[in-house]
């Protein structure tokens, strides 16, 4: 069922680089990706994937010198975030477009109380009064969980637990009803039990807003968990994207199988896990061709000169490999 | 490229060796100096090729080259750099390389202004003033860096044991260090040589005990953040002693503070001993000091500028380039450790 | 081989004093660790889980003496380390090593690989040839020997942890605490340096503590798992029985908030209400009673001990409940009626 109004969020071919005094670092290269309102997108890879560059180019946060975005559009709402300038884009950060981060402990300003800063965009954005943004405070607290939410809102963050700040930073993203949120690796950094009520708490959140998520993340768990749509990265490309079954139960891409089989599953029993050969190339020095290739246990004799193109699989289901492409036939 | 550099001012040095090597007996210990530091330029030029090759395998740069790219890309570092490396050698040889005597008076050229006999012209009392400037370079130069190594070691040793023992040890030497600082230095200064006379023993005395603690408190926040890491966890569960731990990977970690410190208080300490002199508690005459050149040509201003000026410029100079060698060497560090 | 203990801790305690004012009385203690037992085996893991704040790190480092226990006997070679001095400790120091959590700030950023590995072995074996034991057990870590000139930067991630295990295993010890060894890492590499330590321990016959606050790795790695809360084992069992045979509420708790591993799987959560108690003021009786959801009032008044309802020699099962027979029964009643 082909989706036809226009997705909320589509990044076209976006390329962000990274001047460095050793050479140029492609944090991401050429990603394609959206998401639809009311609609989770998992964006899944390791270290060094351009998960999070990509997430910071949206918003504008990629420090500029040393990086710069050197190629794409991130269409919003039907305009291209990239040919705004900086007091439109300040309108739409913590408005349309909230991220929330992976520490909490430095995600929050300390010398602030907690009140202060969920006040903060509701008097900046929709010109709320003091008062009337710390009832409002007082309201989103109550929505995000923490309990005694009159009397926490006056607290600062190190009086609260890393679960409660993270809990904070959502009801600050999600103060002005934000039509998408970003959250860069929101649960890595707490404790399993807190992390499901996290979760949990932004798809309830999300459905009450009705708005749109791109969730960041190294764990496969938490994106069968959560996601509609996945796309997974690595070295700065997308290497297969799809629906979430697709990806858990039709995964074509040598990498996305190698992470699934990574990945510990505490019904299983296994005497040695299958890892992935090799380790991550160093960006700045990536292979000619597949980015993968040296890695990957299926390699074809093309996969070393040249790029793989995009193969599709079905209504939003593509990876870029060798193995699947036409033009591959008879080429072993 | 900076191997040629280092080769060809060994190459120079060694001329300058070979060209005052008959009159070396002026001056043993100068010439001697001298000769380690034609030694040095050598060693210099042999390591950079051998890191120049370590490079063209393919390997890493290591932190130190990293360091010294960013340093060579600092125009105004560069600048002091070489300025350090002229005075240097000016004070080194200053012996051989002195038109005159800098005690020598002529009572035939008495304040006289730039000539060919006395390139920057002659004080009041007909002494050639280039020669007395040279030797002026070589006495603050050659206390300065005397004062700030041995202020630069006592403020560390202290600063390491307050920082890695912490608790009582900590506040002891931190209180007794916060009381010694808030004696006035000119006090101290004046009350050391009063008890202890003057001279240049006591000079670097006095100066390499002021203001330790700066020193002590910047060694002590490194020292408190590397104690932190893992690694110094690990050399414990292996059973290592607290010295060897302190000497093996806590000094290693911390030098970087202590090198900035340490080329930015170079300067810092010519001014004080320059201003000691000028105020006649440094180094007495008649042996030249800049200071001393300083505080006498204030009299004769209106006669002779030459006497002020130039002796002002120097320390100037000098002053200058240790300021911006240091600044230098401080971001080129920072940015290694915001990597 | 005989199935030989090599490490026996028994009622370990590390209190920290809390001071307040001007001349720093104590007013109470935070009770990291308050009470806690176990048995470690020759060539077999223990895993010691919880969350953060439960005391797992302490105990690690009160059994390297990085912190002072405050009470309690830990038994190597029948000797107490606790009460040991410095120098008596030296040959017991070969015997117990440690890798950490963080691969950057656990290698010394100013010392090559193989002066990192060469330190243990210079301390500890000073008359056998350091630099082809260095080699041999970075090649024994899968790391090239070549590399033993490089420092640390001009490695990734996964590679400086194997560095960290080579120094811990250089010194030859009967037992390492790994201290969430492979947390910091990727996903495809944590597979792997799990790989790394089962074989290791497979071919040195080493024992591992092995801390982490991730249910599944630890199931993957130890033989026996501890779970703790706040400075308790509040069970320890033996790791098949991790996924059905968990007794505890909290156990219970912590396992089903794992996500589960495909879509369309949504697991029923337990989720814990209640606020987690302040370490210095525990309250009396179970330490878990705040969040539980068969609390009652004998939990209230009287801590419960770990006892044994299994013992099956190396792979016992024990419990600290009031009320585990009870849960287990209505669990397997509701089981039935499924």
């Amino acid at each position: 069922m082909k989706n036809q109004t226009p997705p909320l969020l589509e990044i076209k071919d976006l390329k962000t680089w990274f001047h460095t005094e050793d050479g140029i670092v492609k944090g991401c290269d050429g990603v394609n990706y959206s998401v639809n309102k009311g609609e989770t997108l998992a964006v899944v890879g390791e270290s060094g994937s351009g998960k999070s560059v990509t997430a910071m180019s949206i918003l504008g946060l990629i420090p500029n010198p040393p990086g710069e975005i050197t190629g794409g559009e991130i269409i919003f709402r039907g305009e291209n975030l990239l040919e705004m300038n900086q007091e439109q884009m300040q309108r739409i950060r913590g408005n349309s477009i909230a991220m929330i981060f992976q520490e909490p402990m430095t995600s929050l300003n300390p010398v602030m109380t907690v009140g202060q800063q969920i006040g903060e965009s509701l008097i900046l954005h929709q010109g709320y009064s003091r008062s009337e943004a710390k009832q409002k405070a007082v309201e989103l607290l109550g929505m995000v969980g923490i309990a005694d939410s009159r009397a926490r809102v006056d607290d600062y963050p190190h009086q609260l637990s890393g679960g409660m700040r993270q809990r904070v930073m959502i009801a600050i993203a999600l103060a002005c009803k934000p039509e998408l949120l970003i959250a860069d690796e929101p649960t890595s950094a707490l404790d399993v039990t807190i992390q499901a009520q996290i979760l949990d708490l932004i798809t309830e959140l999300q459905k009450k807003i009705g708005m749109a998520v791109i969730l960041i993340t190294h764990d496969m768990g938490v994106v069968a968990e959560t996601a509609d749509k996945v796309a997974v990265m690595y070295c700065g490309q997308i290497v297969e994207y799809g629906s979430v079954n697709d990806i858990f139960f039709q995964a074509k891409h040598p990498y996305l199988e190698g992470l699934t089989n990574s990945v510990l599953d505490i019904d299983e029993e296994v005497e040695m896990l299958e890892v992935i050969e090799g380790t991550v190339p160093d960006p700045l020095d990536l292979p000619e061709g597949c980015n993968f290739e040296p890695r990957c246990p299926k390699r074809l004799a093309i996969c070393k000169s040249q790029e793989p193109p995009r193969t599709r699989f079905g209504d939003d289901h593509y990876a870029h490999c060798w193995l699947y492409s036409n033009a591959n036939q008879g080429k072993e | 490229m900076l191997r040629v550099k280092t080769f060809y001012l060994f190459i120079f040095s060694l001329a300058l060796l070979a060209a005052f090597a008959p009159r070396a007996g002026l001056d043993l210990i100068s010439y001697g100096l001298f000769c380690l530091l034609t030694a040095s330029t050598l060693v210099l030029a042999l390591a950079i090729r051998r890191s120049n090759q370590r490079l063209a395998a393919g390997r890493v740069k290591s932190s130190g080259q990293l360091m010294w790219n960013r340093l060579a890309r600092n125009k105004n570092a560069m600048f002091g750099m070489v300025v350090l490396i002229i005075f240097m050698y000016a004070a080194l040889l200053a012996p051989f390389i002195s038109p005159h005597d800098p005690l020598e008076t002529d009572w035939g050229a008495l304040s006289q202004g730039m000539s060919s006999a006395h390139w920057l012209g002659t004080d009041d009392l007909g002494r050639d003033i280039f020669s007395r400037t040279l030797f002026g370079i070589r006495v603050a130069l050659g206390i300065g860096v005397t004062a700030v190594v041995l202020n630069t070691l006592i403020g560390t040793v202290l600063g390491l044991i307050a920082g890695y023992y912490g608790g009582r040890t900590d506040s002891l030497i931190m209180r007794a260090l916060e009381i010694w600082n808030s004696i006035p230095f000119i006090l101290l200064a004046i009350a050391i040589m009063a008890a202890l006379g003057t001279g240049v023993g006591k000079l670097i005395l006095i100066v390499s005990l002021s203001n330790l603690m700066a020193f002590a408190r910047i060694i002590r926040g490194s020292v408190l953040s590397v104690k932190e890491a893992d690694y110094i966890a690990a050399a414990r569960v292996i059973g290592i002693s607290n010295p060897t731990i302190i000497v093996r990977h806590i000094v290693p970690n911390c030098i970087s503070p202590i090198l900035v410190m340490a080329s930015l208080s170079i300067g810092e300490t010519i001014l004080v001993i320059a201003g000691l002199s000028f105020l006649g508690l440094g180094i007495q005459p008649p042996m030249p000091s800049l200071g001393g050149m300083l505080a006498n040509g204030q009299q004769f201003l209106h006669e002779s500028l030459l006497m002020s000026v130039v002796p002002g410029v120097t320390i100037l100079l000098i002053v200058l380039s240790c300021n911006l060698f240091g600044d230098g060497m401080r971001d080129a560090l920072d940015s290694r450790l915001n990597d | 081989m005989k199935n030989e203990k090599v490490l026996s801790v028994r009622d370990l305690k590390v209190h920290f004093p809390v001071k307040k004012g001007l001349f720093k009385h104590t007013v109470g203690h935070v009770k990291a660790v308050d009470g806690v037992s176990f048995d470690l085996y020759r060539g077999k893991t223990l895993g010691l889980v919880g969350e953060s704040g439960c005391g797992k790190t302490t105990v690690a480092k009160a059994l390297v003496k990085l912190v002072q226990a405050s009470h309690g006997e830990v038994i190597c070679d029948d000797t107490d380390i606790l009460s040991c001095s410095e120098t008596a400790l030296k040959p017991l120091r070969k015997r117990m090593q440690m890798i950490f959590q963080d691969p950057f700030s656990s290698l010394d950023p100013k010392m090559t690989v193989g002066e990192i590995v060469g330190e243990a072995v210079k301390f500890h074996r000073p008359d056998e040839d350091c630099q082809q034991l260095v080699h041999r057990y970075m090649e024994l870590t899968g790391l090239r020997k070549e590399y033993a000139q490089r420092y640390p930067h001009e490695f990734s991630g996964g590679q400086r942890q194997r560095v960290g295990i080579a120094r811990a295993l250089a010194t030859e010890p009967a037992i390492v605490i790994a201290d969430e060894p492979v947390s910091a890492l990727d996903v495809s590499v944590q597979a792997k340096s799990l790989n790394l330590m089962k074989r290791l321990q497979q071919q040195l016959h080493v024992s591992y503590l092995f801390i982490t606050h991730d249910l599944s790795v630890v199931k993957h790695i130890a033989h026996s798992i501890a779970v703790m809360y706040l400075g308790n084992i509040v069970e320890l069992l033996p790791s098949s029985a991790l996924r059905d045979g968990a007794c505890h509420p909290y156990t219970q708790a912590l396992i089903s908030a794992i996500p589960s591993a495909l879509p369309g799987q949504k697991k029923r959560r337990i989720s814990l209400e209640g606020e987690i108690p302040s370490p210095i003021n525990a309250p009396d009786g179970c330490k878990f009673q705040t969040r539980c959801p068969y609390a009652t009032a004998v939990c209230r008044r009287k801590q419960p001990m770990l006892e044994t309802i299994i013992r099956r020699d190396l792979e016992p099962h024990q419990i600290a409940c009031h009320h585990w027979q009870d849960i287990k029964r209505n669990q397997q009643g509701a089981g039935e009626s499924l």
